[in-house]
């Protein structure tokens, strides 16, 4: 089977429809599981108190809008080399739902800050790389909204994609590489997990929870995209026969 | 302190639902108005359209 033919709109579009309530649901389930853990079991933290709780939505929110540009630009490779046109398509359908992410992340972050450090906002590395990351969102919908030629507008998103991903390290690097008000990592690969085990599952199954929600959404807004771009064709007219 | 904890909680997950909404409300919006719009256009032309196997890359069967 040739995985390549699953690019071809007319295959992937079915596709996506089957797949979405699966992912939709698998997004509720986490969500349920991982507020039930964060909020029935995880105790109160001994220095915060409750509101350390924020980190069930900040973190994963965080964690997606990094990742999701990540996969934008992966995408936006395969639209420069490959002249994918479902890869475009992705990158558009990606972009709202990193942008939402960023402000989810960037909102949480100023409510929890408030409490803890004192301040709404502070120009710390990590908050300003994580604004940095949003104007890049903001600015990707504005330049591919603002060029009629599809094919040129798509190629123009995928530069500033594959531009903009160098801020995606220096978000991550930024609490290691300058000394910020921003506390470190506390999940890490090669280190264990600075917070008790039911906060981390809580933040986890939230974290699972973003990931389903995204690829759920992603999957929706593509199936539109594909209809708006393909619909002089007779395969898309004859699904609405 | 804690009830000001929990007004804090409120308003960052009540953010969060709102946002998550309006993207939902948002996206099926989209859809309705994408179908809407291949239906109006395949109504006003209908013989306009390119082949199926030109779509979707395979040879045309005989």
């Amino acid at each position: 089977m040739n995985p390549f033919r699953f690019a071809a709109p007319p295959v992937f579009y079915p596709l996506a429809g089957r797949l979405l309530p699966w992912f939709m649901a698998a997004a509720v389930v986490l969500a349920v599981a991982g507020l039930y853990v964060g909020f029935g079991i995880a105790p109160t933290d001994f220095q915060q108190g409750e509101v350390y709780r924020i980190i069930f939505i900040h973190v994963p929110s965080a964690w997606m809008a990094m990742f999701i540009y990540l996969v934008m630009a992966g995408y936006a490779v395969l639209t420069l080399v490959w002249r994918s046109k479902l890869s475009a398509m992705m990158c558009r359908a990606l972009a709202p739902t990193g942008a939402i992410m960023a402000v989810i992340a960037l909102l949480t972050g100023a409510i929890w800050g408030k409490p803890t450090w004192g301040a709404w906002w502070v120009w710390d590395a990590r908050l300003t790389s994580t604004l940095i990351l949003l104007f890049l969102y903001l600015g990707y919908m504005a330049l591919v909204a603002a060029i009629d030629d599809t094919t040129r507008a798509d190629r123009a998103g995928a530069l500033l994609l594959l531009v903009g991903v160098v801020n995606v390290p220096i978000i991550y690097f930024s609490v290691r590489w300058w000394n910020t008000l921003h506390q470190g990592a506390s999940v890490s690969l090669t280190a264990s997990p600075k917070m008790a085990s039911t906060m981390l599952t809580g933040m986890l199954l939230m974290s699972l929870a973003a990931w389903m929600y995204a690829i759920a959404a992603a999957l929706h807004r593509v199936r539109s995209i594909i209809l708006q771009r393909e619909r002089h064709t007779r395969w898309v007219r004859q699904l609405f026969a | 302190m804690l009830e000001s904890h929990l007004s804090y909680l409120a308003v960052a997950y009540g953010f969060t639902a709102l946002a998550i909404a309006i993207e939902c409300v948002v996206l099926l919006r989209t859809r309705r108005q994408s179908i809407e719009q291949v239906r109006r256009e395949r109504d006003l032309d209908p013989d306009d359209h390119e082949p199926i196997a030109q779509a979707t890359g395979e040879a045309a069967k005989p």
